[in-house]
């Protein structure tokens, strides 16, 4: 059965279990950031910090990337990344993401693109990642899960048929 | 009512999609016909034919980036058919989006 990632010509994980962060007691977006850029390369998907959180840091100075729903999904396009991922940080309590806007968020997204749009597989889950976040269900479980394995279940059950 | 929307973001992961579903659900809620053409990292989706766009009610085109095909949607700008919003907007807003929508 297609899950929509897995073992699809040895596609890898978009969210490894390695990048699943519960109960972080951060409060601030440079903070989540910064651990969510330090996990990423650490975890062999990015090969440079700094470009990438430069990259991320540009997106939301355009437009910042809570987008209501208790959620933000910061996302950079960087050489530096080598194949796309997400990367989950789940705050212990909501904050304020942007001075100057009112949204506060508890569960944080990062995305991580290649520079060049080749891996349309991994691409596809991630729109599909995004499109489940406006589930209200799905999203409130996530928001306030304490154990990672459930976390993992529940994001790699999206891609699933219906 | 029929309601025709193109979704595009800068990075065209997240956001194009986020707001192409949040358009549809809301469309649906409302009982209209809706198709919601994305322009994001995958490339174009759900290509709107200029057919579906001259037999709409209104666009929506919820768009942080200029999009390709954008003379597809001169006749209804010109009958002020057309509502340009930010895609993060329509996210957070259907609602409000669409009422705006119901009354141009």
């Amino acid at each position: 059965m297609w899950d929509g990632l897995s073992d699809v010509n040895g596609v890898q994980d978009v969210i490894e279990k390695d990048m699943i962060l519960l109960g972080q007691d951060l409060a601030t977006k440079d903070d989540v950031l910064r651990l969510l850029v330090e996990t990423a390369e650490k975890n062999g998907l990015i090969t440079e910090q700094t470009p990438f959180l430069e990259a991320a840091l540009q997106r939301e100075a355009q437009v910042p990337t809570a987008i209501g729903y208790r959620i933000a999904i910061p996302h950079g396009k960087s050489e530096v990344v080598k194949r796309p991922f997400v990367g989950m940080l789940q705050a212990t309590s909501d904050f304020l993401w942007t001075e100057g806007h009112e949204e506060e968020v508890k569960l944080i997204f990062l995305i991580g693109v290649p520079q060049e749009n080749e891996h349309n597989i991994h691409l596809k889950f991630i729109s599909k990642l995004s499109k489940k976040l406006l589930d209200d269900e799905f999203r409130d479980e996530l928001v306030d899960c304490t154990d990672v394995e459930r976390a993992y279940e529940l994001l790699h059950s999206i891609g699933n048929p219906a | 009512m029929k309601v025709v929307a193109v979704t595009a973001c800068p990075t065209g992961v997240a956001h194009t999609y986020m707001a192409q579903e949040a358009i549809e659900k809301e469309c649906k809620k409302r009982g209209y016909t809706v198709q919601v053409e994305t322009q994001g990292s995958m490339g174009i989706d759900n290509e709107l034919e200029q057919e579906d766009i001259d037999s709409a009610d209104v666009v929506i085109l919820a768009v942080a980036i200029s999009i390709e095909g954008e003379e597809r949607f001169e006749e209804k700008e010109d009958g002020g058919k057309v509502l340009h919003i930010d895609p993060a907007d329509v996210i957070k807003h259907p609602a409000d989006i669409l009422d705006r929508a119901e009354n141009l």
